[in-house]
């Protein structure tokens, strides 16, 4: 049985490293992780705005430079009229414009409260309500300070007035840059994606080569099979993992807080989740394109349902249940988990167990149908 | 051009014969909209908060209050050391933990400065983010009125507001993601199936050797091209209408533009995507092989690199040049500018007639690479 | 131009209108024409020219450049260099205006498989646009030769092998191109299908239409108008079949012994005589001087042992050309191997003699859905025996061995193979069968050496005995020093002989063979055969299916199924008596296609078939029929070299049978 068994672990290596399509989508992949470290934020820095200022004085210009001295906002434009106001925000040219009325001096001299309006562009959401979030505090913090002024304490703790100060710490990702994330969740949909795409892929390949039916007459077994196919394919994603987590840890300076052995340990769980996944559908599927289009109509879901595009807690309930189908919630937990929180079994046994028993159950399934199915 | 309807006659019937496919390429979409629509939700609706009331008195109590009081906090958990606020955050029990000190109501009445401390989970930074301007927000507003009611203790009048931020949204006012993501969800599902179909359906014909007997006769290139553009333009804009029906009366999206319009660009998109799967198939020989290439050159810019989530503005220099060669981005900035700003060709055209070139190029480089040979 | 030359008829003009008549005529005229590869030569300078209303055959082993030939002369291949007009128009440069002037059928099957058989059609008169009319007139006339017209709403993809060839071929002779390329288009077709198919061909050639044939049957080659032997890229002899094979020096003799596979080692012993072939219950021998050595070989083989029963000299075919011809050119560890195959295998092959029965079926049955794919057949295979399954496409022999390898699970009945229930001890099974399947089922993109150690690592051979089975594999199949060429660069006769080896690597009692020679050329063809002969001789069973009847003439016993059904069962010999009343009688005969159209319209020889080159007509008596039926060609005007009685073969058998079962089951209603 090992002499069958190593004798078609040997056969699957030499035919990886020969088919050209398969190393370029792996190489494809790691790519793609750098990009997304390199080039996806999804935080507010230097967002283009415009300003509008119709008081032109030292006031207004005070206000400006404060918004100015940040890096969420890059002021990319001064205007002098309503209608490149309009046009700027509908061509999205800037996200906001902050409008100084004329008057705002002589309000602020008056000591009556001087108005400043903030355009957002709404489309982006997301980036709308962070920037006015910015904005405000911006505004805010500038008002206070003229407020102390003139109630003439210019320190406010020498005056014996008191004031809470909160300050606030991200854990994990200290920074937000979001690039922690993104890396993360990239390997663990990488590791989900090529393993269900290579996994079926060659399988259909073999039943539309019809060798596969030739090594049905053989004396091998299904379970030998299925075991001799996701075996070197197992370990080329192994080498595949450690090479998209050193970009991640080297490059990218993602910290490691947790064991990275646990990491590598619960990983081969999901490569054999993913890998069972494919052999499945494999089963499932008469030719290529079926088995493609079948593995988008999972992948799809997968990835959505797994919390590496978003949290789940976001979610309508529903689809937080069927969440718990899916194996790459658990290992999205689980990498996250150990990467960014540094916690161990102790924490993340559920997650494990559930990985494993999917894991199980999956290649069974496709065990059993292997015979039956294929020939 | 009399060639073109009968090759038109023969997809028609062929994928009319293929359901599967057929039922594939309409029902993902949906999928892929329901998915997108309720999971990739941004919105931060309730901060889960951890609280360590170090000091137990009413002046901390009231402080706690004025953070429940806004309706964005709930607390969730009374702790009593980092550790547990750890393990309350590591399970993601809890988002964020407030630990007020001993000392709290002690300095406040001391006239001192106080230090609250904030812990929140950054392992998402977009929710992070938002997260940390309102807490922000309520510790400033809270600061505001205590000093306030000091000055009026002490007799030095009240605070007066000295600027006033009158924030106006434009456009998605009410600043829902998902107002946001449908409209571009409409370029990344186009983007995401037409192309793959597209060439699937060519390097199928290559496969099977079909493509011989078309070689040989009468047909010309750009005849071959345009039957196979025409229906699978035909079900890419039926993908269109059913993800454009179900955005409407599912999501209910705020449409302010011009429906026809609309449908219009859908239409030179439409185009455009199902050409590049063409052009694609031109240069692969197996199907395999033009699945991958349509993956790595469509579904995952689009995704990725074309504003979609993911702001252009927030890239390196050298990704904002690189967004410019996917057509999702013109797409994404004609369907959010036409529903959610209500725009019309007036501020649109640039990208229109980048559109317009890029599906002439596309098509166009299809029927040169489309050679009448087998190889 | 021509219009021009009509009218001033000069002298001088009547010499020019000859002359262009001569370049008119010739629809395709190469000259260099060449495609490299790289490197490699797959076509090197060749010269070819076509006679426009001629049925021109190209004929070469595997890889021989066959199929990059058409694709060039199709223009859907560029050429390296070298010149080529076809239907006057040059496909180097100007292959856009080929449309509409040429039909072409590939080797594969290149139809719409969703689309129905009228529908494909459709397609094609659309894309040629065929006026409504005559398109109706035209897809009834060859949906009725192409006895398709009740599978008219059939989709493709659901037709059998033979009717999907036959489908192709309507496709491509709905617009009347003015030459059709055919590429290997009969290959893994049953004698059945393939006979209808050439009648479809033959009765749209009256529109002057051109064919152009690629095939490895040899009897289709024999009746072309010419044909160009090719080999190694190049090609090696251009002529009419007639005239080659009077190229063949000396002379062939036909002998019946018993037994005759001694007759052959006896005569091959020493290298006695090059070419020795069974062919059918006789042996075939070239010799340098038929006259005087039929004596010397009766006596030679008296001293042996073995009884001659007659000798007589026959004409050589096609096939005996090719052998000697490729033979002559082809660098040899195909020669080398026989030896060493047979002394190897003796070593490691108990002698299973002990008589009882290998394999064992009783109402063996297998739905497909409301399909009935194989329905109630039972039948016995002695040990050591070679038995051949036979039916036409479709007719469920994959199926039957599908079940018996353990691959498929039947609906009902039972059968056991090496005496193990295939249903309930599959595992026992397994390794006691070897099984070769149509398609080429080792893996592409690993070398011969990976293969070959592949299987061996699978039946779990070790140590010295891998390496001696190996070694053995590597001689079989005429790859020693090959063993790093990856799979796919072998040609067609190669990859067969390699696939064997891995099926046989772990020396199985029984060998299930499906179609192990479709599409492989003569002398491959040959060199495999020798093989199965080896193996059934140190009693290995071996159950294989073709469609090559002279293959069949090879085997044991014979199973013929149709539809699912058993419908005969016996040996060669004993089917022929039991089946065939009357005699045959075989014509040779100028355009022999003519002649077969000629003869088919008088209603007492409306029985009429080709075979080979030949004229085969079933009658009561030969000795009085020869001459009616000679007397009768010649007033058609068709020359008449020969009509004499001749043996029965398989085919006329299989085509027997199976027209029978069609007769009774549309006479009996039922459709398919």
């Amino acid at each position: 049985m090992l002499t069958r068994i190593i004798a078609l672990i040997g056969k699957e290596f030499v035919q990886f490293f020969r088919d050209r399509a398969l190393v370029i989508l792996v190489v494809y992949i790691f790519v793609e992780i750098a990009l997304c470290g390199w080039a996806l934020f999804l935080h507010v820095r230097n967002l283009p705005i415009a300003v509008y200022d119709l008081d032109r004085s030292r006031e207004s210009r005070e206000l400006v430079g404060k918004f100015a001295a940040t890096d969420n906002f890059l002021i990319a434009r001064h205007i002098s009229n309503e209608r490149e106001l309009e046009s700027l925000l509908d061509r999205g040219e800037v996200s906001m414009v902050l409008v100084v009325p004329a008057g705002f001096s002589r309000d602020l001299a008056r000591r009556t409260p001087a108005r400043v309006q903030l355009l957002v562009d709404g489309t982006n959401s997301q980036i709308a309500k962070v920037a006015l979030g910015y904005a405000a505090g911006i505004i805010r913090s500038h008002s206070l300070n003229i407020e102390l002024e003139r109630a003439g304490l210019l320190d406010v703790s020498e005056a014996g007035i008191a004031t809470v100060t909160n300050s606030i710490k991200a854990l994990y990702d200290p920074d937000l840059e979001f690039t922690h994330f993104n890396m993360l969740s990239m390997v663990a949909l990488a590791a989900f994606m090529t393993g269900l795409l290579l996994a079926a892929g060659a399988v259909v390949r073999e039943k539309e080569a019809g060798t596969l039916e030739q090594l049905l007459v053989t004396p091998i077994s299904s379970g030998e099979l299925v075991v001799a196919k996701l075996l070197p394919m197992g370990v080329i994603k192994m080498a595949g993992l450690l090479l998209s987590v050193s970009i991640a840890i080297f490059v990218f300076h993602v910290p490691v807080k947790g064991s990275l052995t646990l990491f590598l340990g619960l990983s081969t769980l999901i490569f054999f989740a993913a890998m069972g996944v494919g052999v499945y559908l494999a089963t499932l599927a008469r030719n290529m394109q079926q088995v493609l289009l079948l593995s988008f109509f999972v992948l799809f879901p997968v990835m959505f349902l797994s919390g590496t595009l978003v949290p789940i807690e976001n979610m309508p309930p529903v689809l937080q249940y069927l969440s718990y189908l899916n194996p790459l919630r658990y290992y999205m937990d689980i990498v996250l988990g150990i990467f960014l929180k540094g916690v161990g079994m102790e924490v993340l046994w559920p997650q494990t167990l559930a990985l494993a028993v999917f894991s199980l159950a999956i290649i069974s399934f496709g065990i059993m149908r292997f015979r039956k199915s294929l020939a | 051009m009399k060639l073109v309807m009968p090759l038109l006659r023969k997809e028609v019937r062929e994928i009319r014969r293929d359901p599967y496919t057929l039922g594939i390429a309409i029902l993902l979409p949906l999928i892929q909209l329901l998915l997108f629509g309720y999971a990739l939700n941004l919105d931060v609706a309730e901060i889960r908060l951890a609280v360590w009331d170090q000091d137990g008195s009413p002046e901390s109590r009231a402080y706690l209050n004025s953070y429940r009081n806004t309706g964005y906090f709930q607390v969730r958990r009374h702790v009593s050391g980092y550790r547990e606020i750890y393990e309350s955050i590591d399970r993601g029990e809890t988002f964020a933990a407030l630990i007020i000190p001993a000392d709290f109501s002690q300095r406040l009445l001391r006239g001192e400065t106080v230090r609250v401390q904030t812990l929140v989970d950054g392992s998402f930074p977009p929710r992070a983010e938002i997260a940390v301007n309102y807490i922000e927000a309520v510790n400033e507003a809270y600061t505001e009125r205590l000093v306030d009611s000091q000055l009026q203790k002490a007799g030095l009048g009240r605070l007066q507001e000295a600027i006033v931020a009158e924030p106006r949204v434009l456009y998605n006012s009410s600043l829902v993601s998902k107002n946001f993501i449908v409209p571009g969800l409409f370029a990344v599902i186009l983007m995401a199936f037409p192309p793959l179909l597209s060439a699937l359906a060519v390097t199928r014909e290559k496969e099977r050797g079909s493509i011989e007997q078309v070689l040989i006769s009468p047909i010309r290139p750009y005849e071959f091209m345009i039957g196979k553009l025409l229906p699978y333009g035909a079900i890419a804009f039926v993908e269109m209408l059913v993800v454009f029906i179900a955005a409407l009366f599912l999501f209910e999206i705020p449409f302010v533009g011009s429906i026809p319009l609309f449908l219009l660009m859908a239409v030179l998109y439409v185009l455009c995507t199902v050409g590049i799967g063409l052009l694609v198939s031109t240069v692969t020989s197996s199907q395999v092989a033009a699945m991958l290439m349509a993956i790595a050159a469509t579904v995952m810019p689009s995704f990725l690199f074309s504003g979609f989530i993911y702001p252009i503005f927030n890239m390196p220099k050298v990704f904002q040049v690189y967004t410019y060669f996917f057509p999702a981005r013109y797409f994404i900035e004609i369907s959010r500018g036409i529903a959610l700003k209500g725009v019309g060709l007036e501020y649109l055209w640039p990208n229109v007639l980048m559109l317009f070139i890029y599906t002439l190029i596309i098509v166009g480089l299809a029927s040169i690479f489309f050679k009448k040979k087998v190889g | 131009m021509k219009r021009a030359t009509h009218r001033a008829a000069g002298p001088g003009m009547i010499f020019l209108k000859g002359v262009l008549r001569a370049v008119e005529e010739q629809i395709i005229d190469a000259d260099g024409l060449t495609r490299l590869y790289g490197e490699n030569a797959a076509v090197d300078r060749i010269r070819l020219q076509v006679n426009k209303g001629e049925i021109f055959g190209l004929v070469g082993p595997d890889g021989a450049g066959k199929t990059t030939t058409i694709q060039m002369l199709c223009g859907i291949k560029a050429v390296t260099s070298g010149s080529a007009r076809v239907a006057g128009i040059d496909v180097v440069r100007d292959s856009g205006r080929l449309g509409g002037k040429i039909g072409y059928m590939s080797e594969g099957f290149s139809l719409y498989g969703t689309l129905t058989v009228a529908e494909n059609i459709d397609f094609f008169a659309d894309l040629y646009q065929i006026p409504a009319e005559a398109r109706k007139e035209r897809t009834a006339r060859l949906l009725q030769f192409s006895r398709l017209t009740r599978f008219a709403d059939r989709p493709a993809e659901k037709l059998s092998g033979g009717m999907k060839k036959k489908l192709a071929l309507c496709c491509a002779l709905i617009y009347s191109p003015e030459i059709i390329f055919l590429d290997e288009p009969t290959t893994g077709v049953d004698p059945v299908s393939r006979r209808d198919f050439w009648k479809i061909v033959y009765n749209f050639l009256s529109e002057g239409i051109t064919v152009f044939v690629s095939t490895p049957y040899m009897d289709e080659a024999e009746r072309c108008d010419r044909v160009a032997l090719m080999h190694g890229g190049r090609i090696l002899d251009c002529d009419t079949p007639r005239q080659l094979k009077k190229r063949l020096p000396g002379g062939q003799l036909s002998i019946a012994a018993e037994p005759l596979r001694a007759a052959v080692s006896a005569l091959k012993e020493g290298g006695r005589y090059a070419s020795v072939q069974i062919f059918g219950e006789y042996l075939h021998v070239v010799v340098p001087d038929p006259a005087s050595e039929q004596d010397a070989i009766r006596n030679y083989l008296d001293g042996r042992g073995i009884k001659v029963h007659s000798i007589r000299q026959v004409e050589p075919s096609l096939e005996d050309i090719f052998v000697s011809v490729v033979a002559g050119e082809t660098v040899t560890p195909r020669q080398a191997k026989g030896r060493a195959v047979t002394t190897e295998f003796l070593e490691a092959q108990p002698l299973l003699q002990d008589g009882g029965y290998a394999v064992e079926v009783f109402g063996l049955t297998k739905r497909f859905g409301g399909f009935t794919a194989v329905d109630e057949i039972s039948f016995q295979v002695k040990k050591g025996e070679i038995f051949g399954f036979l039916g036409p496409n479709g007719s469920g022999k994959s199926t039957t061995i599908k079940m018996l390898c353990g691959l498929l699970p039947p609906t009902s009945g039972q059968a056991t193979v090496a005496g193990f229930d295939i249903g309930r001890e599959a595992k026992r099974l397994r390794p006691k069968i070897g099984y070769m399947s149509q398609k080429f089922s080792l893996y592409n993109d690993l070398k011969v050496e990976e293969n070959i150690n592949l299987y061996a690592g699978i039946y779990g051979l070790k140590g010295e005995r891998k390496k001696h089975r190996k070694r053995w594999v590597l001689e079989m199949a005429g790859l020693t020093g090959r063993e790093s060429l990856m799979a796919r660069e072998l040609s067609g006769g190669w990859k067969q002989r390699l696939a064997l080896g891995c099926a046989i690597m772990h020396e199985p009692e029984v060998l299930f063979l499906d179609e192990p020679t479709s599409g492989v050329d003569p002398v491959a063809r040959r060199e495999f055969w020798d093989l199965i002969y080896d193996l059934s001789s140190r009693g290995v069973t071996v159950f294989v299916t073709t469609h090559y009847m002279d293959e069949a003439e090879h085997c044991h016993s014979l199973g013929l199924i149709s539809d699912g059904n058993l419908i005969a069962l016996g040996s060669p010999g004993n089917l022929k008596e039991q089946n065939l009343a009357g005699e045959l009688l075989e014509v040779e005969t100028s355009r022999p296609l003519a002649a077969m159209d000629y003869l088919s319209d008088k209603e007492q020889y409306s029985g009429v078939s080709l075979f080979g080159g030949a004229l085969h007509l079933l009658v009561d008596d030969a000795g009085r029929a020869a001459p009616a039926v000679a007397l009768m060609l010649r007033q058609g005007g068709f020359e008449v070299r020969r009509a004499e009685k001749a043996p029965f073969t398989l085919e006329d058998l299989f085509v027997a049978l199976i027209e029978a079962q069609d007769k009774r089951r549309i006479e009996g209603g039922r459709s398919l």
